[in-house]
Formats: structure tokens, C-alpha cells, sequence
């Protein structure tokens, strides 16, 4: 079966696909640190990197409505979080209103908090698309690997992006097969089913998980993991990360002077 | 050394209590292509896990001369080529690259010398070239072979096969039945598949319930129409013609 990819787009061809993925893991982190700082009083900073991050898009040549769909995903989960926040935060009420037996107000606080939180994640989430779909998924392993992060880590990441696949579609039979028994019935017994599936996807992972180590262990597997270094830091790299850290300490310092 | 694998008297229990295996009593000789036949559940793929040490039972078995403990296992498993039937669990890795590398990496070899091996695997199973793929985006033909050239790179003296050609379409099925033939290695394959037996082995065993039931010249067994319809492997009615 077909499935969209996580790095999809990622066997494109730009000035960024080219980047070393150390490169763009770093200014990645960077980039998200400096957002996640940057007070919420200087909104002209955050235009600023709006501006940044359009520009690597638009270099990127990553078709836009793809990207703006890919950062909307984690919506849900900032509002279902930040949505309470207006109504908590102390402060001068915006508004308020009687909802039946409850008194509820919004302060202006409150609402900057949100959407500073709202900023701060859609922000991160975009550069996070950047370079999910700008790097191919081994690469970005390789990359992880030799800056440093422990090789079970990646090795657990590793295993994540091969298997998901395999399990989506191994649910997606299920699934079939299962509307294809007239799936129906009341409620509850919908929920059993669905209890039930999730329960044998569970032990078909494990018992796949028993046959994989099998696997590894017959080529010779004893625990330590080995793998070939071949990434190279270009001249393109050290270029594009002094641009880049330019920026981020330039904006810095010019919105702290305003 | 004239035989590549002994094993005798083996019994072997899960831990669960069930009977994997009975009283087995097996010799593999160099250059011979041996199949295992049997229904479902019968120990075929238990037995093949004791020939590189993944499973061990009450006795010892020895494999190139080997026996079969914890300070031969790495020997015994540079030796032994076990492919799994599904290419799933033995194609673990994001690229291709790295599933067949990952063999001759944990044998220590230099990078250079890992890069030869993988670049003669995927030569010798037709499929050069595909070292930057992603075997999730291969077909059930390709990769049974890139699962094939996981351990080809480790140039073993024995190819243990388990169900080679199980979910392939005919023509994938055929191609491989080929290509396994021309591989100057000895094998032991354990199948359902009576056509493929029939093409690559002289000889076969017939397990069933963990018992060795019948031992001769593939065309004798498969000849044996009362034996296979004994233990599930033809049909019972006289309606369909036995296969082969």
C-alpha cells in the first residue's frame, strides 16, 4: 500500500537539500531556541523570522501549500494546551461573559500569552517542516549519529521510520477485513472491536520485534552497533550556518536596541 | 570435514511447554541442496534456527565442523546464511546499503571491504545498484532478493532458506528459483512449495509434528503419493492431481 513519507519532497534538489544535515539540524535548533526566547513584547522580531524562514521555503522550492498544511497538523494540540490560558491569566478583562451558571473573563494578558505561545509553536513547526522536507530521512539519521546522540537513540528512530509503515498497513488490513464482516452493531461493541484490534497489532509488533532481533542476531549482531561515517561538511555549510547565526545574533541585538 | 551440518538426537521444547522438535538425527553434506518439507507447524523454521545457534536444544549440533555454543556462535554465523521468510524482519535498516552492510560490519571488515561485499551482493542477486533505496518502497520479488544479499555479503558456506519463495507471483517465483540455482553454495530450504523442491533439491526430509517422518531422494518422496498425503502435503481426494 501507499503511504505519504515523512520526508516527502525530501529527494527534491536546492541550495538547502543540499546542506549537510549537521548543518541544518543545528540552525534548526538554533532557530527554535531564539524563537522560543525572543520576549513576546518584540513582535518585530518575529517578522523578522517569519521573513527568515519564508526566504529558506521559498529557496527550498517546497510547494507552498504543502508546507502550510504540514505546519497546521500540530494545531489541535497547541490550542487543546493554550486554549484555557485567556482565562486563567490575572490582569485588566477584555471581556466577559455569563454562561449559565458561570462567570468567565478574558484578560488581555491572557490573550497575548496565547498568542505568543500560538507564534512561538507555528514558527518552530515551520522550520521543522523546512527541514523534515528538505532531508532525507537516513541522512537526517546519519546526521543525528555523528553529532553526537547516543545510537540507541538513533537506532530507535531508525527502527520508527522503517516499521511504521509495515504497522499502518498490517492496521489497515485489519481494518478491511473487518468492514468486510459488516462491521456494526452497537457502541459498545464497536469498542470492543476496536479494543481487540488494537490489542493484536500490539502483539504482532512484539512477536515481529522477536523475529528482527532473530534476524540481526544471524548477521552477527552483539549489542554494538556499527555504521560507516560519510558525511562531509562543505564549504556551502560553513557559509550558509555564519549567514544564519548572523542573522539570529543580528536580530537579537537590533530588536534588544529598539 | 565431510559433512557441513550434524545434528543428532535433538529434541528441542519452547519454553511455553509446546514439542518443537523430536529426536532429530540429520547430516548435510558440502554442496548438497537439502529440503525441508512439512505442513504448518511441523518444526521446519524451529530447525532451521538451530543450524546458527538463535535456538539450541539438548544436544549439540555442529555446523562446519563446529559445534554449536556461545564461542562459535559469531564463527557459525559468518558461515551460516539465514534468510527469514519474511523480508520484513530481515530488512531492518532505512537503505538497502545498510541492511546488506550490516553483516559484514559486525564482522569488523575494513570499509572498503564492506563496500566491495555489499556492491558483489546486490550484483550477484541482479539487483546493482539498489545500495540508496528504502526496501519499503521495493517490490515482494526485489526484496526477497536484497534479503537474500543481506547474507550473500557475508559469503557463507551454507544457505539456510526458509520459505524462499512464499508470496511471490510466478514469474518473481521462477526468477529466483533460478537464481538460487545458480549459486555455487550449499543450501537447506525449507518450504510448502513442492515445485521449488522439485527444481533445486536432490534430496528432502519430511517433518511432521516435529518428527522426521521420511528421508530419500526428492523424487522418490515426492513420488510417494500415500506419504504426502499422510502429512498434509497433497491432496486427500483423487479429484485434483498431486503437484509435480
Amino acid at each position: 500500500m501507499k503511504h505519504s513519507f515523512i520526508d516527502q519532497y525530501s529527494d527534491g534538489d536546492s541550495l538547502i537539500h543540499r546542506l549537510d544535515p549537521r548543518t541544518k539540524l543545528v540552525t534548526t535548533l538554533a532557530f527554535i531556541v531564539a524563537v522560543v526566547l525572543t520576549p513576546v513584547s518584540n513582535w518585530r522580531a518575529f517578522v523578522f523570522y517569519f521573513c527568515l524562514v519564508a526566504a529558506l521555503l521559498i529557496i527550498s522550492r517546497l510547494p507552498p501549500l504543502y508546507v502550510l498544511k504540514r505546519s497546521l497538523v500540530v494545531f489541535p494540540f497547541v490550542l487543546l494546551v493554550a486554549i484555557f490560558i485567556p482565562f486563567f491569566n490575572q490582569g485588566e478583562v477584555a471581556g466577559s461573559y455569563n454562561i449559565g451558571l458561570w462567570r468567565v473573563s478574558v484578560t488581555y494578558s491572557g490573550l497575548v500569552v496565547l498568542a505568543n505561545v500560538v507564534v512561538k509553536a507555528w514558527l518552530s513547526i515551520l522550520s521543522l517542516v523546512l527541514l523534515s522536507a528538505t532531508t532525507n530521512f537516513t541522512e537526517l539519521l546519519k546526521g543525528l549519529r555523528q553529532s553526537g546522540v547516543p545510537e540507541v537513540i538513533v537506532l530507535i528512530l531508525s527502527f520508527m521510520y522503517r516499521y511504521v509503515f509495515v504497522l499502518v498497513d498490517e492496521m489497515l488490513r485489519m481494518r478491511r477485513a473487518r468492514d468486510s464482516r459488516n462491521f456494526g452493531g452497537g457502541r459498545r461493541r464497536q469498542l470492543r472491536t476496536i479494543g481487540n484490534m488494537i490489542g493484536i497489532l500490539f502483539i504482532r509488533s512484539y512477536e515481529r520485534g522477536e523475529r528482527v532481533y532473530a534476524a540481526m542476531l544471524s548477521r552477527g549482531f552483539d549489542s554494538q552497533i556499527r555504521s560507516l561515517r560519510q558525511l562531509s561538511f562543505k564549504k556551502a555549510d560553513a557559509y550558509f550556518s555564519i549567514a544564519f547565526a548572523l542573522a539570529l545574533i543580528s536580530s537579537a541585538v537590533v530588536f534588544w536596541w529598539l | 570435514m565431510d559433512r557441513i551440518v550434524e545434528i543428532e538426537n535433538l529434541s528441542f521444547i519452547y519454553p511455553d511447554g509446546c514439542q518443537g522438535l523430536r529426536d532429530i538425527s540429520l547430516a548435510v553434506y558440502p554442496g548438497e541442496d537439502l529440503a525441508v518439507i512439512g505442513p504448518n507447524g511441523a518444526g521446519k523454521s524451529t530447525l532451521l534456527l538451530h543450524l546458527n545457534g538463535i535456538l539450541r536444544g539438548n544436544s549439540l549440533v555442529r555446523v562446519c565442523g563446529l559445534p554449536v555454543e556461545e564461542k562459535n556462535l559469531k564463527e557459525i554465523r559468518r558461515k551460516v546464511g539465514l534468510v527469514f521468510q519474511d523480508p520484513d524482519d530481515q530488512l531492518f535498516s532505512p537503505t538497502v546499503f545498510d541492511d546488506v552492510a550490516f553483516g559484514p560490519l559486525n564482522m569488523g571488515y575494513s570499509e572498503s571491504e564492506v563496500r566491495q561485499r555489499v556492491a558483489q551482493a546486490l550484483e550477484g542477486v541482479g539487483l546493482a545498484g539498489y545500495e540508496k533505496r528504502s526496501s519499503h518502497h521495493l517490490s515482494a520479488g526485489e526484496r526477497k532478493r536484497i534479503a537474500l544479499a543481506t547474507v550473500l555479503s557475508l559469503n557463507p558456506q551454507l544457505l539456510v532458506l526458509d520459505e524462499p519463495t512464499s508470496n511471490l507471483d510466478p514469474r518473481s517465483k521462477w526468477s529466483l528459483i533460478e537464481l538460487l540455482g545458480r549459486l555455487p553454495v550449499t543450501k537447506v530450504i525449507a518450504a510448502h512449495d513442492l515445485e521449488l523442491v522439485r527444481a533445486l533439491c536432490p534430496r528432502t526430509v519430511v517433518l511432521d509434528e516435529g518428527r522426521m517422518v521420511a528421508e530419500g531422494s526428492t523424487a522418490d518422496i515426492l513420488d510417494d503419493l500415500s506419504l504426502l498425503r499422510a502429512h498434509g502435503l497433497a491432496p486427500q481426494g483423487k479429484a485434483i492431481p498431486a503437484p509435480g
